[in-house]
C-alpha cells in the first residue's frame, strides 16, 4: 500500500499484475471501476469519515430488519387485543408477561395458565441440554480424530461439513422419509426389531431423533471451529509433554482441553443460542411439534400464537419473544463471565 | 549422567535419506556441540537421540543400553527447544512441576526441586507468572529450568539461544556453561553458530549434509581442520582459501604456489609435484606492516573495519582478484588504497587436496 498526496491509500496492484493470472486481471479491472467513485468521495469528505461510508449500508439494513423490529416487539409485548398496527392497540402494561408467568407450580406445565408455553419451555430446555452437550461432545471427538489423521484430513473435513450447506427443510424431509413407517431404517432393521417402529410418533423416539438430526446437521460447523483451535495449539508443547512423560489422558485434560477452551466457549455460546432458537428442522421433521406437544418448542409457540391461529395474539407472542431474548442474554453473559474467569 | 554411543545412525523420510550412518561416541559428562549449516540434520539427529524421531537404521545406546525403542521419558533425557515450548496456560511453577507430577513424585520433593531450579536460574520472582508475561530471556530460563528439575541423564539443546538478542545470548551462554560445570551432566547442544560451539563445548561435531565432517576439541578443529568444509566453517572470519599447485618437492618439503600467495615452502612428505591444492590462511595468521617488513607479498587494502582493539583489512594479495581478509590485533593505521607488506605466519599454512578437499597437513 502506498499513500498518495491526497492521503488516499491505494491497494498494491503490482502483485496482481505481475502474477499475470486472468482472474487477478479481472479483479483488477473490477477494482478499477469500484475504486474511482470511492476516490472521489474520499477527496470530498476526507479519510477520517470514510469508515462510515463502508459501515453505513450494513448499519441501515441492521436497523431496519433487526434493531427496529426488536424495539417494536418490546412495544407489542405491552399491548393487547388483536389489532395488527401498534397505534391501534391498547396498552396493557405487564399483563402479557403475567399471563405467561402465571403457574400453580413452575415444575408442572399443566398448572400454568398458558400450559402450551410452559410445555414449550420445558421441551426447549431438555432439547437445549441434550443438543448442546451432544453436539459439543460429538464435534470435539470428531475434531480430535480429524486432527490426528495424517491423510484424508481435508476430505473428511469436507464430508462432515457438507450437511451444513443443506437447507433445514430438505434435511428434515430426508430424515422424515428415512424414519417413516415405510422408511429406510424400518426397511433395513424391520426383521431385526421384530416389528416396524413409527419413530416420529413415539415420544421418546421422536425426541431422540430431533436431537440426533440436529447434531448430524450442525456438527460439521462446530467441528471446523474446534479443529481450527486444535491446529492453533503449537505442536512442540506436545513434544515437551512427551519428554515430560505425560500420558495421553493427561495431555488431553491438562494441555489440549485448557488450550482449546476459548474455542469451546465460542462453540458453547453458539450452540446454546441456536438450541434455544430451535424451530425449522424440528417443526418439519415432527409435523408441527408432535407427537402431541412432545416436540413443541418456544419459537413454535411464538409463531403459532402470533401467526398461525385464528385469534392472533401479537402481544402475547411478543412478550414470549422478549422473555426468550432475556434468557439468551443471561446465558451469554454468564458464559462470557466464565470465559473471563477461565482466562485468569 | 550417561555416555552415548551412536552406531550407523541413519534417518530416512521415505526414500529421502537425511542422516547417513553416523558413528559417534559421547562420554559421560561431556559437553558436545553439533554444528553445521542449516538443513544439515542437526535437529533431526538430536530428536533421534531424544526419541522424538524414529531411527531408520543404526543404534543409539545410553551407557551401553540400546534405547532405540524407548520413549523420550524412558530415556531420561531433557530437552530445551528453540521455541521454548512452554505450556502457555500454566504458571512458571506449574511448567516446572508438570513433568515431575507425571512421575508421581511426592509433593515435598517436587517443591524442593522446583525451588532448587528457581534459585539456580533466578526465577523466584516469576514463579506465579504465565509465560506470556515473561521476557524472551526469562522464558528461556524457564525452559532450562524445566529441563533441570527432571535431573536428566542427558541434556539436549536445540539452538536454545537463537531467539535472544546478542547481549543476552552471551550471558546465557555463560549460564549454560556454568550449569554444565555445576551439574556435570552430559549435554548435547545444537547450533549453527560456530562461536557458540567454540566457546561452550568440550567437543565439537561438525555435520554437513547428514554426515560427520570432523569431531574434535574446539582448538583442534580450528588448528587442524580435516577438510575444506571444516576449514571454512570453523573460525570467523572464515579462512582465506586460494587455488594453488605443488610446484616442487625437496626432501620432506614442498613448494606450493598460487597467484595470491606466491611461492611458499611447507614441510610435506608425500606430495607429487603438479598436484592441484587449496592453500588456506586464516585471517589472524598474517604478520602485517612493520612486522612483515621485507616480505614480497603485498596487500592492496580495499576496506578497513576498525573495532578499536582490533582491525580487519579486506584487500587483494599480489594484485589477484580474490578477496583476502586479514585480522590485526590492536589498532592499525590503514586506509583503503594502501599497499601493505604481509607475511603468512610459519606453521599456519593449511594445504588441502583440491579434488577431495581433504587436508594434506599444516605447516
Ligand atoms: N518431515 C520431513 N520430511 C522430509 N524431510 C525432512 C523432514 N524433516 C526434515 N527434513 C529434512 O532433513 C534435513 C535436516 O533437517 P534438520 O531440521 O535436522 O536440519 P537442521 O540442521 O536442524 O537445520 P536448521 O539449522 O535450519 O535447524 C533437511 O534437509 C530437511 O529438509
Ligand atoms: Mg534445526
Amino acid at each position: 500500500m502506498a499513500a498518495t498526496d491526497d492521503g488516499y491509500v491505494r491497494p498494491a496492484r503490482e502483485a496482481a499484475v505481475s502474477s499475470g493470472d486472468r482472474g487477478d486481471r479481472l479483479l483488477e479491472a473490477a477494482m478499477g471501476v469500484v475504486e474511482w467513485p470511492f476516490t472521489r468521495l474520499q477527496r470530498l469528505i476526507g479519510l477520517r469519515r470514510m469508515p462510515w461510508v463502508f459501515v453505513l449500508p450494513n448499519m441501515a439494513l441492521f436497523t431496519i430488519f433487526v434493531f427496529i423490529p426488536v424495539l417494536l416487539a418490546i412495544g407489542y409485548a405491552f399491548t393487547g387485543g388483536t389489532e395488527l398496527l401498534l397505534w391501534n392497540r391498547p396498552f396493557v402494561g405487564f399483563e402479557n408477561f403475567s399471563r405467561l408467568l402465571s403457574c400453580g407450580s413452575y415444575l408442572d406445565p399443566a398448572t400454568c395458565e398458558l400450559d402450551l408455553f410452559w410445555t414449550a419451555v420445558f421441551n426447549t430446555t431438555w432439547y437445549t441440554a441434550f443438543n448442546a452437550t451432544g453436539t459439543l461432545v460429538v464435534s470435539l471427538v470428531t475434531a480430535l480424530v480429524l486432527n490426528r489423521l495424517t491423510r484424508g484430513k481435508a476430505f473428511f473435513r469436507a464430508i462432515f461439513f457438507y450437511p451444513v450447506l443443506l437447507s433445514p427443510v430438505v434435511v428434515a424431509l430426508v430424515w422424515k422419509w428415512f424414519l417413516a413407517r415405510n422408511g429406510l431404517l424400518n426397511a433395513v432393521f424391520a426383521d431385526m426389531m421384530g416389528e416396524r417402529t413409527i419413530f416420529l410418533l413415539e415420544v421418546l423416539w421422536s425426541r431422540f431423533w430431533v436431537v440426533y438430526v440436529s447434531i448430524w446437521f450442525h456438527m460439521g460447523f462446530y467441528t471446523l471451529i474446534i479443529l481450527a483451535g486444535l491446529q492453533a495449539i503449537p505442536r512442540d508443547i506436545y513434544e515437551a509433554a512427551l519428554i515430560d512423560g505425560t500420558s495421553r489422558w493427561r495431555q488431553f485434560w491438562r494441555l489440549t482441553l485448557p488450550l482449546l477452551m476459548p474455542n469451546l466457549l465460542v462453540v458453547l455460546v453458539l450452540l446454546l443460542i441456536r438450541s434455544v432458537q430451535v424451530f425449522d428442522e424440528a417443526w418439519v421433521l415432527t409435523d408441527g411439534g408432535g407427537p402431541g406437544t412432545a416436540n413443541t418448542f418456544v419459537v413454535q409457540f411464538i409463531y403459532e400464537t402470533a401467526f398461525a391461529t385464528d385469534v392472533r395474539l401479537y402481544g402475547l407472542a411478543s412478550a414470549a419473544s422478549v422473555l426468550m431474548g432475556l434468557a439468551l442474554l443471561v446465558l451469554t453473559l454468564v458464559q462470557l463471565w466464565l470465559g473471563k474467569k477461565a482466562e485468569n | 549422567m550417561a555416555s552415548i554411543r551412536m552406531d550407523g545412525l541413519t534417518k530416512a523420510y521415505g526414500n529421502l535419506e537425511v542422516i547417513h550412518g553416523i558413528d559417534l561416541d559421547i562420554e559421560e559428562g561431556e559437553f558436545v556441540a553439533l554444528v553445521g549449516p542449516s538443513g544439515c540434520g542437526k535437529s533431526t539427529m538430536l530428536r533421534m537421540i531424544a526419541g522424538l524421531e524414529s531411527i531408520s537404521r543404526g543404534e543409539i545406546a545410553f551407557d551401553g543400553e540400546v534405547v532405540n525403542e524407548m520413549t523420550p521419558s524412558e530415556r531420561g533425557i531433557s530437552m530445551v527447544f528453540q521455541s521454548y515450548a512452554l505450556y502457555p496456560h500454566l504458571t512458571v511453577r506449574k511448567n516446572l512441576s508438570f513433568g515431575l507430577e507425571n512421575l508421581r513424585m511426592k509433593r515435598a520433593e517436587i517443591d524442593a526441586r522446583v525451588a532448587e531450579a528457581a534459585r539456580m536460574l533466578e526465577l523466584d520472582a516469576y514463579l506465579d507468572r504465565k509465560p506470556k508475561a515473561l521476557s524472551g530471556g526469562q522464558r528461556q530460563r524457564v525452559a532450562i529450568g524445566r529441563a533441570i528439575v527432571r535431573h536428566p541423564k542427558v541434556f539436549l539443546f536445540d539452538e536454545p539461544l537463537s531467539n535472544l538478542d546478542a547481549k543476552l545470548r552471551v550471558q546465557t551462554r555463560g549460564e549454560i556453561t556454568r550449569l554444565h560445570r555445576q551439574l556435570g551432566t552430559t549435554m548435547i547442544y545444537v547450533t549453527h553458530d560456530q562461536v557458540e560451539a567454540m566457546t561452550m563445548a568440550g567437543k565439537i561435531v561438525v555435520l554437513n549434509g547428514g554426515k560427520v565432517e570432523q569431531v574434535g576439541r574446539p582448538l583442534d578443529l580450528f588448528e587442524r581442520p580435516a577438510n575444506l568444509f571444516v576449514a571454512g566453517f570453523i573460525g570467523s572470519p572464515r579462512m582465506n582459501l586460494y587455488d594453488g599447485q605443488i610446484v616442487g618437492t625437496e626432501g620432506g618439503a614442498a613448494r606450493v604456489a598460487s597467484p595470491e600467495t606466491g611461492e611458499l615452502t611447507v614441510p610435506l612428505g608425500h606430495a607429487a609435484s603438479g598436484r592441484a591444492v587449496k592453500i588456506g590462511l586464516r585471517p589472524s595468521h598474517f604478520a602485517v606492516g612493520a612486522e612483515a617488513e621485507g616480505s614480497p607479498l603485498m596487500l592492496d587494502v580495499d576496506q578497513v573495519e576498525s573495532l578499536g582493539h582490533e582491525t580487519y583489512l579486506h584487500g587483494r594479495l599480489n594484485g589477484a582478484e580474490t578477496t583476502t581478509i586479514v585480522h590485526v590485533q590492536n589498532h592499525l593505521d590503514a586506509a583503503p588504497g594502501d599497499r601493505l607488506p604481509v607475511r603468512p605466519r610459519a606453521g599456519h599454512v593449511h594445504l588441502f587436496d583440491a579434488a577431495s578437499g581433504q587436508s594434506l597437513g599444516r605447516a
